[in-house]
């Protein structure tokens, strides 16, 4: 009866978001072999550089990982996704750099941000579009990040998310029109209102 | 001096030394806690001295990394040193007992985040409120912390299992559930305002505050009711509709479709949306504004899609339906 229940306790673990998230570098692992293999940069970059942050943060999951060969790895893609200076860095970086760098990997990749794009140019980036190889278990309520053409932030926003492309003037034209939202919307109040 | 503060201010600090571009925001956290610091103001004062001499550096064109990190060593140096300024470890946290409605409470947020929570909740409309205490006697929990980083070096981080690509998204947010079963609830009083910055804001800037607490509560609401959002076939055809009618519109605010459309849990966030805007709606305590948790959409752009649904919600919570 004992190793009933303890078997139930386990296939239910199993069945939990936790034991997910415990899985993840294996998770990871296997969406970039997948990623790699359709020829997918954006997302055999953001699960490479995971799977190494993982291992840089002694965090890994799976053992026996090879952190030469999944380095080697991340470079081919870099290079193939057309980021050829990135690849070269990646080579010389150790130690905070090398995690400074992995974090801007994943969040510069991450196939989970969106960008919507707006008549005028207006960029809108968020992320609640979960694509990552591991479930979702979070829910959110989502503030995204808006870009106004010409200004310093919209090139930034440009260049850190290299796999965006900007629409032609002609396909712009026919997207729908930014509506900024009124500045009144902003309200502290109830207990909050001294703060 | 108080734990909580000095450990809020050594993680501000240290961010600080890591990444520049966290000013300004966590300047005015070191500025507001620092006077707080008795015995151990002298110690955060040379971690902040350096820190700042660091940052002007920076501004003025340096980036000599020897120099960079001499400063930031001085950072650490005094932030580590000494056992006068010793910071008490982190211990299990309070429980409040709020007129029924209870929170555990283990970030360190300051006493006035955690007194504004826990009021706002003793004010919610009372059949709410009774959910709460059924939710709370079934195992919800309900987590205020000062910033991600306090949660980050929690306990709950490694309960949980949180994966590093999770906390590059809940870094970037001020509150969260979550998903079913929808068992624990998280608020930071201080979070980063983009998911690639190092900004910290509060989140009484970044959010309605009485609505955002409304606004989670009502997805343990729609969780505990058989899940509505998703099971009652009018609020999900409603739903429906309402994405169709915004995917048709020619002109968008993109939060409500980030939030409403894009979002997988879009059926979910506009239930809780919904109903935290009938909440604040019957607040029955002066002082609360109907309003939505967001503050990047208005309640009218939101239910120029979605009335339909908005008629349902005040239909079942007019009759403790929901």
């Amino acid at each position: 009866m004992k190793r009933t229940l303890a078997l139930l306790a386990t296939l239910l673990f199993a069945g939990s978001s936790g034991f997910a998230a415990a899985e993840s570098t294996s998770l990871y692992l296997a969406s970039a072999r997948k990623a790699e293999h359709d020829k997918n940069h954006r997302e055999a970059i953001y699960c490479l550089s995971m799977v190494l942050l993982e291992i840089f943060e002694h965090t890994p999951s799976k053992g026996g990982l090879n952190k030469e060969q999944i380095t080697e790895e991340l470079i081919k893609e870099l290079r193939e996704g057309g980021r050829e200076a990135e690849a070269a860095h990646l080579k010389v970086l150790t130690g905070k750099e090398l995690k400074d760098f992995l974090s801007k990997q994943i969040s510069s990749s991450n196939p989970g941000k969106t960008i919507d794009v707006y008549s005028d140019g207006t960029l809108s980036v968020h992320s609640c579009k979960w694509n990552s190889p591991l479930p979702s278990r979070f829910s959110f309520v989502e503030t995204p990040e808006v870009y106004r053409p010409n200004t310093a932030a919209y090139n930034k926003v440009l260049s850190l998310y290299w796999w965006f492309k900007l629409p032609t003037t002609e396909q712009l034209a026919k997207l729908p029109k930014y509506v900024e939202t009124p500045k009144n919307s902003a309200i502290q109040d109830g207990a909050f209102k001294h703060q | 001096m108080s734990p909580a503060d000095a450990i809020s201010l050594k993680n501000a600090i240290n961010n600080n030394t890591v990444a520049i571009s966290y000013l300004p925001g966590n300047s005015a956290i070191i500025s507001s806690l620092l006077p707080k610091m008795g015995d151990c103001t002298a110690v955060f004062t040379v971690a902040k001295t350096n820190m700042d001499a660091e940052i002007s550096y920076y501004a003025g064109g340096g980036r000599d990394t020897t120099t960079l990190n001499a400063y930031r060593s001085q950072v650490f140096a005094a932030l580590n040193g000494g056992t006068a300024c010793a910071i008490p470890p982190q211990t299990p946290g309070d429980i409040f007992n709020a007129n029924g409605v209870k929170y555990t409470n283990i970030g360190y947020p300051s006493n006035f985040f955690a007194n504004a929570v826990v009021t706002t909740s003793n004010n919610m409309p009372p059949n709410l409120r009774a959910r709460l205490v059924e939710a709370y006697n079934a195992g919800w929990r309900f987590y205020v912390y000062r910033t991600p980083d306090d949660f980050k070096a929690s306990a709950l981080f490694s309960t949980l299992k949180v994966s590093t690509a999770e906390y590059e998204q809940i870094r970037s947010h001020g509150a969260l559930t979550t998903n079913i079963p929808f068992s624990v609830q998280f608020f930071f009083e201080n979070y980063y305002t983009s998911a690639t910055g190092n900004t910290l804001d509060t989140f009484v800037n970044q959010q309605n505050a009485t609505a955002t607490i409304a606004h989670e509560v009502e997805h343990i609401n729609d969780y505990r009711s058989g899940v509505p959002s998703s099971n009652d076939a009018q609020f999900v055809a409603a739903y429906k509709a309402g994405v169709a009618a915004y995917n048709a519109d020619s002109s968008h605010n993109p939060a409500i479709g980030a939030n409403f459309v894009s979002n997988p849990n879009g059926q979910s966030e506009l239930f809780a949306e919904l109903g935290a805007y009938y909440d604040t709606s019957h607040w029955g305590v002066s002082g609360v504004t109907p309003a939505m948790s967001s503050k990047s959409y208005t309640p009218a752009q939101v239910l120029k899609y979605f009335t339909a649904a908005w008629n349902i919600m005040q239909t079942r919570k007019a009759s403790n339906t929901w």
